[in-house]
């Protein structure tokens, strides 16, 4: 399996991404040519940019723009299906905040993007560590790795939805032919149990990408840093914490808060395993958002969302800010 | 770390060198042991889900509650049978590879032509635009998919390839999104 492909795959090349755009301006144009029409170089520079970036900014302002701001204006309203809705001002916000669900959701998603993160920054940092050994197989085990990351989202989810299965599940089977514990466990339709699980098969769906964004950083330290501390004595956690980590930590931040905002609105996970239940044990915005539009309550339900928007802003205001910190 | 820059290759740091890799010497084969261990184990978290559903898909449902079991006793091809003679898997699959085809196209092309307008062409503004490429990347999905689906009801393309459904947000806008920015950060690694 060539390593290549696998550092080329659209998750592992973003994190280069930041920083390419980010020192975009510092890059030189190609060599001026002798200008025979009217318009300067600088002119016709100008021009083919913007005619060339247009399409892009279109189908975004199309696609993202308008609807982010749309969606903001349908907050503010008591919009129904079939029915524009007049302004309400602040009232579904009111509403949402005295509804047990929405408070439910919040600690829920808080709880879910705080678990997964932690255990897919130890379980990435860990791989990445052992994958960029010399071991024999380790080009094996990184096209492994990927897999879970690399199939379709709900198909990973329904898999976790038949381990979990209370009879004839996978867990369940191992547990009672071995002996550990007898007695059957519905693990997702019990309050106390959900919410790991759902948290479980996101971190196993997630971690592919952090090990193999660390892996590909990693690789970009040079060999003589660790060379050099190794003649001076520097243990393996020395090593680990003094040069590993510093040097990919720009990496990790920008890892971090994308997996966060992708964890944060992930519906697929909840809907597959568990639509939220039992009792909102596994509630989150996205899927509180869907069954409000479900009751055609499009300004309640909208609300929901942009709700969550003040501390998706804090997060990618807060990452930014340290990453700029670092250059 | 700033000593060893300068220190030249005495006999002292000879023997501490061959010292040191004896002493690794032992502790590798553990260390080797335990790496393969680790990987052993990771293989099997990743595999096993993936082969519990094929051992289920192999399976009436009878057996699958009946007679749980990590391996199918009477494995048989039914179901797949079913999926592909009744169930309309083909269409299902000539839907995909039709949204597939033509979402990796278009984003493709815009997305090839804003990265290299981005990386080889001087203008103002410049940066600015490859930091709103990044930023609506980073916009919640969730918060999309009201205003998307109103606006694919409105176009009276609920029940077509354009928009199935759960809308635009399934076909049209995820694809394109991350689409874009991969991409750039592709062309601009290969410039």
């Amino acid at each position: 399996v060539c390593p290549d492909l696998l550092l080329s795959h659209p998750g592992a090349a973003l994190p280069a991404t930041l920083e390419i755009e980010m020192s975009v301006a510092a890059n030189q144009g190609p060599p001026v040519a002798p200008s025979t029409s009217r318009l300067s170089w600088s002119t016709r520079q100008a021009i083919t940019g913007w005619l060339l970036v247009i399409p892009g900014l279109f189908l975004l302002l199309g696609l993202v723009a308008y609807p982010f701001f749309f969606a903001i204006a349908i907050a503010f309203t008591d919009r129904v299906v079939g029915q524009a809705g007049s302004w309400v001002g602040l009232d579904n916000f009111r509403y949402l905040a005295k509804n047990p669900s929405f408070i439910k959701t919040i600690q829920n998603t808080i709880i879910m993007v705080v678990v997964s993160d932690v255990l897919k920054l130890v379980i990435g940092l860990g791989l990445a560590m052992l994958l960029n050994q010399a071991v024999r197989g380790r080009g094996l085990m990184r096209a492994l790795i990927m897999l879970p990351w690399a199939m379709p989202g709900f198909v990973a989810f329904l898999v976790w939805k038949l381990l979990f299965m209370p009879i004839g599940g996978a867990f369940n089977l191992i547990l009672t032919d071995t002996g550990i514990h007898t007695e059957i466990i519905d693990y997702l339709g019990e309050k106390s149990t959900a919410l790991p699980a759902v948290i479980m098969a996101t971190t196993w769906r997630g971690f592919p990408f952090w090990a193999i964004s660390f892996l590909a950083a990693m690789q970009g330290v040079p060999n003589e840093l660790y060379e050099a501390a190794k003649v001076d004595g520097a243990s393996a956690w020395q090593r680990f914490w003094d040069i590993t980590l510093p040097s990919i930590k720009p990496v990790i931040l920008v890892v971090t808060l994308m997996s966060s905002i992708w964890t944060a609105n992930s519906f697929e996970n909840i809907w597959i395993m568990t639509q939220g239940g039992p009792s909102d044990a596994t509630m989150v915005f996205p899927v509180l958002a869907y069954f409000g539009m479900q009751t055609q309550r499009l300004g309640e339900a909208a609300a929901v969302s942009v709700a969550m928007i003040p501390a998706l802003l804090i997060l990618v205001f807060f990452v930014t800010w340290l990453i700029q910190k670092e250059d | 770390m700033q000593a060893t820059q300068a220190t030249p290759l005495t006999v002292q740091n000879e023997k501490a060198w061959t010292k040191l890799t004896k002493k690794r010497g032992a502790r590798n084969l553990l260390s080797i042991i335990a790496v393969y261990l680790i990987m052993f184990g990771v293989a099997v978290v990743v595999i096993f889900p993936i082969y519990w559903m094929f051992t289920i898909s192999l399976k009436i449902p009878r057996e699958i509650y009946r007679l749980p079991s990590l391996i199918p006793e009477n494995p048989t091809w039914e179901n797949y049978r079913v999926l592909i003679e009744e169930k309309g898997y083909l269409t299902n699959i000539r839907n995909s590879i039709i949204v597939a085809c033509s979402v990796t196209v278009v984003s493709l092309l815009v997305s090839s032509f804003a990265a290299y307008s981005i990386v080889r062409f001087k203008y103002r503004f410049r940066g600015l635009v490859g930091r709103i490429i990044l930023l609506t990347y980073l916009t919640p999905g969730s918060l999309l998919f009201i205003p998307l689906s109103i606006v694919v009801a409105r176009l009276h393309m609920g029940n077509s390839l354009w928009g199935p459904d759960r809308a635009l947000h399934d076909v049209l806008d995820p694809p394109l999104r991350p689409g874009c920015s991969p991409a750039t950060s592709v062309a601009c690694r290969q410039t």
